[in-house]
């Protein structure tokens, strides 16, 4: 498992990603392809991919960038068009471990009807520009794709931490409008005495 | 004819649903019901004569209903029949579908954990309420859903001390009372919300955190005069400020010895306190204990050391859920993840309910367990 330079600064996205190639499938125009339990033998055409059992797949591409906008993402994984998309996780970060050598995260599937998961993500697959993101609350998205490079189909996978927006002076001011509003729902507590 | 037609709207319409849960309790049984999908809890109590007060909140993923609301449904219970809502505490396991029930129950008392009964607590649920946050936040959206949803004054705070219902069940008196939290742990959990408040504009959007350890949620305790319950929520112990301010409280324990309880804090470790054994419950051979797991990576709830503790505290003890945490995707991304984490698992893994009931007065509870509940 070698190491991918691969680090793609999206215009706009000012984000960093970092992929990991493993797996590299010697032979590009046949592979396996592990889409469900059932294995299935797929033939590489580029643009998408066909199978052996007699239909056509289109690449997955299109169905996660649609998710994706409907998630409100403000910036999308990097994806190209020599690559294909297998799943896209959505993670949220629950805590740092103990061992400060992962995190522990939530993961929500973005293709297909998947049960959310959660796991411990190694921390090294987040970039060194990521690194200050890291944190409870932090929001990621992971790729797993593959992608056709020279001739020779890879396995990848992208991990890339959200930006948000920062708070601006008028939505901290409306945080303590509303939360005088909130305040007033209340009712004072009946307490029982001895 | 017309008897047929009285017969099936009875049996298709007004007749409780009996399959998934059995039967309803009747006027004169008494009961907790347990929910739990793995990462998730709530609680519905059957006070007795019809009257129902609700605990926290999760989702029944096959109705993709709160549970108890399915529940309900299924004891064909009038919505005027439940008394109270509790949100034990705001994270996310304990609140998800809250909003959708506190709109089901309008009548319903709402109480929340006095904690949020401050101008920081009250920023903290309107900073991760979703309105600025879109895409994140669930727990704080619920309840900010419920107060926004709720009138100038309906909602009640909770202290220790705090009267949730008080009733006469067959001409005994049934009191559900707050056991927490207290003064102390209310300003503790004040002090965690303010750092988490935006103050800066350069500070970044992220999601909500559970704050911890947990000492502002409601532990609550249903006495029935000759018997009571004792509900844990998720109360740890920290600094004389969780489960000791509660044991060493002489209001706490003078109160009816409980012989039914749904352990703390998913069994863990931090939720333990020798006392509230000693103190606060029956002798061991006469506790039911009760527990939800708690999912999330390597941090998974109860450890088999919680559960043998349990067990052996217990004369007997029941979990929502134990069904497998196998990852349930395909056999090439399972791979594929393995190779960037560890410990994966699927999030709620399966849905089970512990039910526990009585006839008013008898000196046992008998137990049922639905779904992928299973002894401890």
């Amino acid at each position: 498992m070698g190491l991918d330079v691969a680090q793609s600064i999206d215009e706009g996205a000012k984000s960093t990603a970092i992929t990991r190639n493993n797996d590299v499938t010697a032979r590009p125009a046949v592979l396996s392809f592990g889409l469900t339990d059932r294995e299935e033998t797929s033939s590489w055409s580029g643009a998408e991919y066909s199978t052996n059992v007699g239909y056509t797949k289109n690449f997955v591409i299109d169905k996660a960038a649609s998710l994706l906008r409907d998630a409100r993402m403000t910036e999308t994984p990097y994806v190209s068009s020599n690559t294909s998309a297998i799943q896209i996780w959505e993670g949220h970060v629950v805590d740092i471990n103990e061992n400060g050598k992962s995190m522990r995260v939530t993961l929500n599937a973005k293709i297909g009807q998947i049960p959310d998961h959660v796991a411990d993500i190694y921390l090294e697959w987040v970039s060194p520009q990521d690194r200050d993101l890291i944190r409870p609350g932090a929001v990621f998205y992971l790729t797993l794709f593959k992608r056709l490079r020279r001739g020779t189909v890879e396995n990848s996978q992208e991990l890339r931490f959200r930006r948000f927006p920062a708070w601006s002076a008028q939505q901290i001011a409306k945080i303590y409008e509303d939360a005088d509003a909130l305040a007033s729902k209340f009712c004072n507590s009946t307490t029982e005495c001895d | 004819m017309r008897t047929l037609t009285r017969w099936l709207l009875n049996f298709v319409i007004l007749r409780p649903n009996v399959t998934k849960y059995g039967s309803p309790p009747a006027p004169d049984e008494q009961e907790i019901t347990l929910f739990g999908p793995g990462y998730g809890e709530a609680i519905a109590i059957h006070l007795g004569e019809g009257h129902w007060i609700l605990v926290d909140s999760c989702i029944d993923p096959e109705e993709n209903e709160p549970a108890s609301q399915v529940y309900l449904k299924h004891c064909a219970v009038n919505p005027q029949q439940v008394r109270a809502i509790v949100a034990s505490h705001w994270h996310d396991d304990h609140v998800k579908g809250i909003s959708r029930l506190a709109a089901s129950y309008p009548q319903a008392e709402f109480f929340l954990s006095d904690v949020l009964n401050t101008r920081e607590s009250c920023a903290y649920l309107a900073a991760y309420s979703g309105l600025h946050t879109a895409g994140l936040t669930k727990g704080t959206k619920e309840l900010h859903s419920v107060l926004t949803a709720r009138g100038p004054g309906a909602t009640i705070t909770t202290l220790q001390r705090t009267l949730v219902s008080e009733l006469s069940i067959g001409g005994r008196p049934v009191v559900v009372r707050a056991f927490s939290p207290t003064p102390q742990a209310r300003a503790h959990s004040v002090a965690e919300f303010a750092q988490y408040l935006p103050t800066e504009e350069k500070e970044q959007f992220r999601d909500a955190v559970d704050l911890k350890p947990n000492v502002g949620a409601v532990v609550l305790h249903v006495d029935f005069g000759d018997d009571a319950m004792l509900l844990g929520a998720d109360m740890e112990e920290f600094k004389n400020m969780g489960w000791s301010s509660i044991v060493n409280s002489s209001w706490c324990n003078k109160k009816t010895r409980a012989s039914v309880y749904k352990v703390a804090h998913h069994g863990s470790e931090t939720g333990h306190n020798d006392a509230v054994w000693s103190v606060l419950l029956k002798d061991k051979d006469k506790v039911t204990s009760c527990l939800t797991p708690f999912n999330r990576g390597s941090h998974r709830l109860p450890t088999e050391q919680d559960q043998a503790r349990i067990r052996r505290l217990s004369g007997q003890a029941f979990i929502s859920s134990g069904a497998s945490k196998r990852p349930q995707m395909n056999s090439e991304e399972h791979k594929r993840l393995q190779d960037i984490g560890t410990n994966i698992s699927v999030l709620n893994a399966g849905f089970g309910a512990v039910r526990i009931r009585r006839k008013v007065g008898a000196s046992s509870w008998e137990h049922e367990l639905f779904g992928d509940a299973k002894p401890l």
